[in-house]
């Protein structure tokens, strides 16, 4: 209701829904709302890997005229086992991506392989290994992402955060120690999608899906659940591939990019994601992060809302609406002239996504 | 049958695909599942080659040493039956007679510190009744 209040938009104009990782039973939505007829309904399939891509469905569907305003909304509620044990067998009917019934996941077992945590440790280290990239780029990652959620009211995590609390945490799986770690948390949001038409005689500043991608490799495929990804894509974020579709779709550079939502379940994946996007060269977003890059004066300003690491964690979804708060100029931690953003999904099993928005003004 | 309802009593619920890796765990000897076409070997073992599209395969079994790729120190118990464990060390073990592939793996009787990226090490099956894959140090790692 507030995304419609804020767009102008009566809710009954809602024609479409657009989701990942499962979404929001379209049916409820549309008898609690009082729509008259649903004519497009789909959802990305996978996990937080989709949260970016759920807009590229919703302006397919614009564009093609199946439907005139799509809604894209997320809502997170945690039952039973936590997504930390996500791939844990025991606990109420297993953790949240606990498959019963697949082979392939029958080889996470017998090492007790249960945590998203560890399965990203594996990825880090082999990262840590091969590129010399160190923890102090990790604890770069956690401080900046504290300390942009300091200003960001509705932060879970506002406690200043200095080198010397990140090196006192306990470690989890090493490397990733306890602020590496995403704030679990449960919330919704929601954003809607129509014509650029449309959008221009509406309440506030349209913001143009430039470019929104989904998929990825075939050599990435499950990508954590596997770990057998080929060693030129194993310490990356999956996201090579998507990334420079992305950027061919929306005919603009990394350079070009003011802010960047980057999807930060674990600290050391924001760095992978900064190669993956072209911020850095492969193997040298160690150096690019301690150089300063990503603080809010830097070369391209990561998370100013705290991101998931210390303002909440919504399976990559605060990214997306935040990234459309920061090209409109109406971010608590506003980066200064920001017109472009990229939001990326969850460096996850496929399909990944990432989207590039501009404000039309 | 009792194989699958041993398996079954671990949690693991394999296919025609995948029964052949087991059963061997089980009776304490690792295979790999190899295109019988091509040669590639893949993990998990699967019906279908990704670098030929054939479907034939054939199982070498593998004599159990292997490399570590990668690894971590399993520190949280994520959950009750962990917490007892914990810290142990999970690897990613690259083996020499199935180059391509990983088995996800614990590392035992290991101190912090000898568990690398690199080091050598090979199959242990003290723990093959209950489907484990295990891997022991037999080296350390190159430089
Ligand atoms: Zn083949």
């Amino acid at each position: 209701m507030s995304a419609c209040d804020d767009a102008g938009i009566a809710v009954t104009d809602v024609d479409g829904f657009a989701f990942y990782r499962g979404g929001v039973d379209a049916g409820l939505l549309a008898q609690t709302l009082g729509i008259d007829e649903i004519t497009f309904c789909a959802s990305l399939s996978g996990a937080g890997g989709g949260s970016a891509g759920s807009l590229g469905l919703a302006a397919a569907a614009i564009q093609s005229g199946m439907a005139t305003v799509v809604a894209c909304p997320m809502a997170f509620q945690q039952i039973g086992t936590r997504f930390g044990a996500a791939y844990a067998r025991d606990g109420v009917g297993g953790g949240p991506l606990y498959n019963h019934a697949s082979p392939e996941d029958d080889y996470l077992r017998p090492a007790d392989l249960v945590a998203p945590a560890q399965m990203f440790g594996l990825i880090a280290q082999r990262h840590m290994h091969k590129y010399g990239t160190t923890r102090e780029a990790f604890a770069e990652v956690a401080i900046t992402f504290r300390d942009n959620a300091r200003k960001t009211p509705g932060s879970l995590m506002t406690k200043p955060m200095t080198r010397e609390d990140y090196f006192n945490a306990r470690m989890i799986s090493d490397p990733i120690c306890l602020f590496d770690c995403c704030v679990e948390s449960e919330g919704a949001g929601v954003v809607l999608v129509t014509s650029l038409e449309r959008a221009r005689d509406l309440r506030k500043t349209p913001v143009e899906v430039l470019a929104s991608v989904h998929g990825g490799e075939g050599d990435w495929g499950q990508g954590i659940m596997w770990l057998n990804m080929p060693d030129e894509i194993f310490s990356s974020s999956g996201h090579r591939g998507i990334a420079k579709r992305m950027y061919e779709r929306a005919g603009i550079k990394p350079a070009d990019v003011d802010v960047a939502m980057i999807y930060d379940h674990f600290a050391p994946m924001v760095l992978l994601q900064l190669e993956d996007y072209g911020f850095c060269a492969i193997g040298e977003s160690n150096d690019f992060v301690l150089d300063g890059n990503i603080r809010m004066d830097g070369a391209i300003p990561v998370n100013p809302n705290g991101g998931q690491l210390s303002n909440g964690y919504l399976i990559g979804f605060s990214l997306v609406t935040e990234a459309v708060r920061q090209v409109r100029g109406e971010g608590a931690n506003q980066v200064a002239g920001a017109e472009v953003a990229l939001v990326t999904g969850g460096p996850a099993a496929l399909p990944v996504s990432g989207s590039l928005l501009r404000a039309v003004r | 049958m009792e194989t699958m309802e041993r398996l079954a009593q671990l949690g693991l619920y394999p296919t025609k695909d995948t029964l052949p890796f087991w059963e061997a765990l089980l009776a304490g000897s690792l295979v790999a599942c190899q295109c019988a076409n091509c040669g590639r070997f893949r993990q998990p073992p699967s019906g279908f080659c990704p670098g030929c599209q054939h479907s034939a395969v054939r199982w070498q079994r593998l004599d159990g040493a292997g490399t570590i790729y990668s690894f971590t120190w399993a520190r949280h118990g994520f959950t009750p039956d962990l917490r007892d464990r914990v810290p142990y060390a999970i690897a990613l073990v690259e083996l020499d007679d199935a180059p391509g592939i990983r088995l996800i793996a614990n590392i035992l009787d290991a101190e912090e510190g000898q568990v690398a990226i690199g080091a050598k090490v090979v199959a242990d099956h003290r723990n093959a009744a209950d489907a484990r894959i295990d891997f022991v140090l037999s080296g350390t790692a190159d430089a």
